[in-house]
């Protein structure tokens, strides 16, 4: 298996908090991993060790086979959008811009290309030449992401990409975010606290709990392992039947005797994968 | 990858149209200002320059961060030094420019330049202003905000009015010796700031 990025036991401590406590997690080629976890679980601080921006205490860090601390080229190949959206107010989207690519070593050509493509797609061509200050929070989120990805970087990190966009754009992205893993095998880490996102476009989920890794699975496992749960069936006197199963044939053999028995049955619906129940559950504990 | 980011640095002043401008004027009135009072003086612009270059640094560090921008900054392809000194450069080359316009000015208004003048123009003042420019962002590195670092940097400023005191007072030798003097104490407060490495982690939180 070829991973992208590895970390194993990593310890981070700051002054006498765990923000990284014994660590590991992998991300693989082409893999777009859901980080989940509270307000100070240390999703952003895994995201600045692998940057190479905190040292770790103790523990391993490989991002393409290279420790991120010695090798700052590592850092052209990877594309990160942090909380704040990191652009100069008093300059225009476009220069904006232009300043990131020209750091990333584009072209004139590539650049103002790639630009235009994501201008559009964000339908902001028409801000091009304003000043970012006057921007909504929405609008510069926008900016920042198209900023993150323009390079087509091999890996790329996003710290709460959704916050503060709207619906159509946030689609927008999502269908960026997947096209470009699937056709340039570009991996991704986004922390998120919106969990039908990870639902949507995440292959993989990390639930992260101070500073340790709580849960990491494929998602397609883990909604076989969660989908197969169970199938509720509701009388209309008010009783509710839970099978464990969603076996069809289990499920109808089930109905058939209830109303043999007698039963008047208005629903059977099978429970649907539940992100929401998984993480509370895991949280909790 | 210096250039690159001069070009932004110096996008980010063309914005500030009146601090140019305000930066022009200045300049030009310093240099008649101190012709006509008191004939040559070449050692006015230690003081000058360095009071303009003290707002240039002052916003290096500092200024990312009230900007909330010095994140995404450190997490591009760039070296922590590079910055520093594209930095440095950048409030130096300004500063120079500056002094070009007093220079200049000072031609226009007839006053016949010594090679004195000229020594400290071209090697005394610029090397002044490099050592100056290093502490000052390196104030701007240890600070949070703007502000804390005109409170730090706010002696150090002062300290280069002391040749044009001297100059005034005694000869303008003895204020030769003592700009020579401040530059040789700047220089070695440089080396021993410098020796320590700057760290990324150190900025962001
Ligand atoms: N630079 C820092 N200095 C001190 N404590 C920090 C620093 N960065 C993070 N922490 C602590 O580490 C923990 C994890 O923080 P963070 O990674 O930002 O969480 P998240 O992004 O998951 O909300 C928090 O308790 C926070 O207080
Ligand atoms: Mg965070």
């Amino acid at each position: 298996m070829e991973y992208m990025i590895e970390m194993k036991d990593v310890v981070k401590k700051f002054k006498n908090v765990y923000a990284l406590d014994g660590l590991n997690l992998n991300v693989e080629k082409g893999g777009i991993l859901g980080l989940l976890g509270h307000n100070g679980a240390g999703k952003t601080t895994i995201l600045r060790t692998i940057l190479g921006l905190y040292k770790p205490d103790s523990g391993d860090v490989r991002v393409f086979g290279k420790n991120p601390e010695y090798d700052i080229s590592l850092r052209g190949r990877t594309g990160v959008l942090c909380e704040d959206s990191g652009l100069y107010e008093s300059l225009t989207l476009y220069e904006n811009l232009v300043f990131f690519a020209k750091v990333y070593r584009m072209k004139k050509e590539d650049y103002d290309a790639r630009i235009d493509y994501f201008l559009e797609e964000f339908s902001i061509s028409d801000k091009k030449n304003l000043p970012v200050k006057g921007f909504s929070a929405g609008m510069k989120k926008k900016t920042a992401i198209i900023r993150t990805l323009m390079h087509n970087p091999d890996l790329v990190l996003l710290d709460e990409p959704t916050n503060a966009l709207d619906p159509v754009s946030i689609d927008k992205f999502h269908g960026i975010v997947q096209k470009m893993s699937r056709e340039d095998g570009t991996s991704f880490i986004i922390t998120t606290h919106n969990l039908d996102e990870v639902k949507k476009i995440c292959s993989d989920i990390s639930i992260i709990k101070q500073g340790k890794c709580l849960y990491n699975q494929n998602l397609k496992d883990t909604r076989e392992l969660y989908d197969m749960f169970e199938t509720v069936i509701e009388c209309v006197d008010g009783n509710k039947i839970t099978l464990k199963t969603t076996d069809p044939k289990a499920v109808a053999k089930a109905i058939r005797e209830l109303v043999e028995g007698g039963a008047d049955i208005c629903e059977a619906r099978r429970n649907e994968f539940d992100l929401e129940k998984l993480y509370l559950s895991l949280a909790k504990e | 990858m210096h250039l690159v980011l001069l070009q932004r640095y110096l996008r980010e002043i063309c914005k500030k149209k009146s601090t140019l401008f305000y930066m022009f004027c200045f300049s030009v009135f310093m240099a008649l200002f101190t012709y006509i009072k008191y004939g040559e003086t070449a050692l006015w612009l230690i003081w000058y320059c360095v009071s303009f270059a003290a707002s240039f640094t002052a916003e290096s560090f500092a200024g990312e961060k009230e900007e909330r921008t010095i994140e995404t900054l450190l997490t591009l392809p760039l070296d922590l030094r590079t910055i520093v000194s594209a930095r440095v450069l950048f409030a130096v080359s300004v500063c120079f420019a500056a002094e070009m316009v007093y220079l200049i000015t000072l031609l226009f208004a007839g006053a016949e330049l010594s090679a004195y003048f000229f020594a400290a123009a071209f090697l005394l003042v610029p090397a002044c202003l490099f050592a100056f420019c290093y502490l000052m962002v390196y104030f701007s590195y240890r600070s949070s905000n703007v502000r804390m670092v005109h409170m730090k940097s706010a002696p150090l400023v002062i300290f280069h009015i002391i040749p044009v005191v001297v100059c005034l007072a005694l000869s303008s030798y003895a204020a030769l010796f003592c700009a020579l003097a401040l530059f040789g104490i700047e220089f070695l407060c440089v080396r021993s700031r410098f020796k320590k490495v700057f760290s990324a982690e150190f900025l962001i939180s």
